[in-house]
């Protein structure tokens, strides 16, 4: 199954869904889906959470740009850093003035006001792009490893929350800029990633139904790992399905049993995908496989399945 | 004394579901039991006939099951928790203040570790309440099944005396390096947001004091003996680092891990021998015999398949088993179409520990 084209032309792509979903290898596997396509592409982590470094097999999480492939780099931000790299870059701050971040009562208030952290990260990201320093490396485009809110709640709604409590100073240009960037779907685009499963989808169809001005971002919901289908259907296996059942051979009563579990699933994973493409009026809704062994082998797996490739 | 099971994990493992399944064992072993749940998914929420209901325990009809004990189940509801943990213990005209201050509108509940939090405060309430012989926890989907216990002391540190609720105030008792502090926080962010920030935190006074003092009984309910957590996880190598960060905390703090439930496993195929297309039936007269013989095909694959992935999960369970050395393991098969009825709940009984 093939993604839509224009995602390749996007040089935001924001990754989402729930926790344990895929989000990280579908990332991983778009960033290598880019550079196939001649796009140097860098997989950005938030909350210094250490997955690409881990799945990659890079040992700690690193701030500066790694290379994970061809024409792929990954960073992993965490608001601190970004936060010290603002101060520097932007605000021409100098250390003594940058240790005064480091007070219990400055940390105390980039703490207490919820989307801040999501908002230096999201700028340093927007700074990569935009505005990047000499010694910066040149993207076309950044992939971003959202972190699972749990509610819903997406990072881009976090910086407006932002924009919305601080009116003015620098926090207040930094989310503004963000708006405008993270809010143009010429620049970015959403892709939400679920599972083929009941529970999932109907979190995606809220999650999607609150988003609100964002919706235009959106431009692909992945449900990943779909089953193919196990046995092809139709005569034969209407044919075969009653002569399992009744063997005398247990071996084949047991084989019976395992089949149809297999083809309950991909009937009930069919069934979720249609509800979930029925609900988003025209959005399109692509299926990725579900693939056995490896994390290493399942992204090469899926970045080629991104490309549409036959294999 | 009031027994309390608390089940951790990662986001989508499995905590909803087995938080419930461990309150339905326990009401089949007939004791009295509560089961807080945290947005359950829809079908759950019904099961446990808690459409559309809020924050206050009901009671789920255990007839169907015929259980001998009793069940309560809510839903955390975190903003009423919280406007209700300020009505308590914040001064007397502290909501409606509150409720005009932009920053409590927007970020209160938002708070990092808040949802942990509240869900420790309404714990709290139930073991009050005095009702039950056993309250299960379920808690907010974690990036690390650590945070949740970090959450307490996350909410008590933005309620140190001093540091926030001297922002904005303007007054003449500011050092000169809170002085220098507010100036910068000023530049960037602007003069009203500190002002609400700061206003926020003066208003929540004896609250903040109240979160900060309720840290160490929050720490005493974790560390009793009484207490007992269940980390719920998939049979995933990934989470190796996660359940061990959790093991070692556990160990640390000296808190009782009542078990490891494994969730989602694919058991073996369990066949005699191979299945052979050889051993298959023969191809009947109304179908084309390539057509029969690419079912056999399929057909024959299907037990290794699975089997393989039988062996990936064993593999991952006793690699995670190691890590928690000594924590009793349980495994909890792939249930097909998922945990969404009272009858499906009491049949996880026997896997679960109680
Ligand atoms: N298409 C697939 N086929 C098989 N396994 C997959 C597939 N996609 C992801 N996985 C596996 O599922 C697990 C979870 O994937 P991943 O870590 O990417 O999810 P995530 O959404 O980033 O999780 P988290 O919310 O914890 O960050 C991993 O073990 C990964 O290898
Ligand atoms: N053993 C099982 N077999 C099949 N499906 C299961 C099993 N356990 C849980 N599920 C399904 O997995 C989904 C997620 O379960 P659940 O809501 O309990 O996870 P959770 O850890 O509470 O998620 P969250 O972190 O989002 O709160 C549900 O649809 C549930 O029905
Ligand atoms: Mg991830
Ligand atoms: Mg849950």
């Amino acid at each position: 199954m093939s993604i839509p084209e224009s995602i390749f032309a996007r040089r935001i792509v924001v990754v989402t869904g729930k926790g344990g979903v895929g989000k990280t290898t579908v990332c991983a596997s778009l960033g290598l889906a880019f550079a196939k396509r001649g796009r140097r592409a860098c997989l950005v982590e938030l909350n210094g959470q250490g997955r690409f470094a881990q799945l990659f097999g890079l040992g700690a999480r690193s701030y500066a740009p790694r290379a994970v492939a061809p024409g792929v780099e990954t960073i992993s931000l965490t608001a601190n850093e970004c936060l010290d790299d603002f101060a520097h870059r932007k605000l021409k701050m100098d250390t003594v003035v940058r240790m005064l971040f480091k007070t219990r009562a400055v940390t105390g208030f980039l703490d207490a006001v919820p989307g801040l952290h999501d908002l230096f990260q999201l700028g340093k990201i927007e700074n990569l792009l935009v505005d990047p320093h000499d010694d910066d490396p040149h993207y076309d485009a950044v992939i971003i490893d959202a972190p699972s809110t749990g509610h819903g709640l997406s990072m881009l709604s976090s910086a407006r929350t932002m924009a919305d409590l601080v009116r003015v100073g620098r926090f207040h240009e930094l989310s503004s800029t963000i708006e405008r960037t993270f809010g143009d779907p010429e620049k970015t685009t959403i892709v939400v990633v679920t599972l083929p499963e009941e529970l999932p989808v109907n979190e995606t169809m809220e999650f999607i139904s609150a988003l609100g001005p964002d919706r235009k971002l959106l431009s692909v919901v992945l449900a990943n790992r779909y089953h193919a289908a196990p046995v092809p259907k139709g005569l034969a296996w209407e044919l075969m399905e009653p002569l399992l059942r009744t063997s005398s051979d247990p071996d084949l009563r047991q084989l019976h049993r395992l089949a149809l579990t297999e083809i309950e699933r991909q009937d009930a994973e069919g069934t979720s995908v249609s509800r979930l493409a029925a609900s988003l009026d025209g959005l399109p809704v692509a299926v990725l496989p579900w693939v056995p062994g490896e994390s290493r082998h399942v992204l090469a797996a899926l970045a080629s399945d991104l490309l549409g490739d036959e294999s | 004394m009031t027994r309390v099971v608390i089940a951790c994990g990662l986001g989508g493992v499995g905590k909803t579901t087995a938080a419930a399944g461990v309150a339905v064992a326990h009401a089949l072993a007939g004791r009295r039991v509560v089961v807080l749940t945290i947005d359950p998914a829809r079908r759950l929420a019904d099961a446990l006939g808690l459409s559309g209901l809020g924050n206050e325990a009901v009671e789920v009809d255990l007839s169907p099951i015929g259980a001998t004990g009793t069940l309560h189940a809510l839903m955390l509801d975190r903003k009423a928790t919280f406007d209700d943990l300020v009505r308590r213990h914040g001064e007397p005209d502290i909501v409606d203040r509150l409720l005009v201050n932009r920053y409590y509108r927007a970020a209160s509940t938002r708070l990092s570790g808040a949802h942990e939090y509240m869900a420790i405060v309404k714990l709290e309430d139930l073991v009050d309440d005095g009702r039950w012989d056993v309250i299960v926890l379920d808690t907010p989907p974690a990036q690390h099944v650590v945070d949740f216990f970090h959450a307490p002391e996350r909410m008590a540190t933005l309620f140190e005396p001093g540091s926030l609720s001297a922002l904005g105030g303007g007054g003449g008792l500011l050092g000169m390096a809170t002085r220098r502090i507010g100036m910068v926080l000023e530049r960037l962010a602007g003069e009203s947001v500190i002002k609400d920030v700061g206003e926020f935190f003066r208003l929540m006074g004896s609250v903040g004091e109240h979160i900060r003092d309720q840290s160490e009984h929050i720490q005493k309910r974790l560390r009793s003996k009484d207490t007992g957590f269940v980390l719920v996880t998939s049979p995933r190598l990934d989470v190796l680092s996660d359940v061990e960060a959790f093991a070692d905390l556990l160990r640390a703090q000296k808190m009782r891990i009542e078990g490891m439930l494994v969730n989602r496993v694919v058991l073996p195929p369990r066949l005699g021998h191979p299945i052979v297309p050889a051993r298959l039936p023969r191809a009947p007269d109304e179908i084309e015999a390539a057509e029969w013989e690419a079912l056999g095909l399929a057909l024959a694959e299907l037990p290794p398949m699975v089997d393989a992935l039988a062996r990936d999960h064993a593999a991952a369970i006793s690699r995670l088993s190691a890590a928690v050395d000594g924590v009793p393991v349980s495994v909890l098969p792939e249930i097909p179409g998922g945990v969404r009825t009272l009858e499906a709940l009491a049949r996880l009984a026997p896997f679960l520990p109680t």
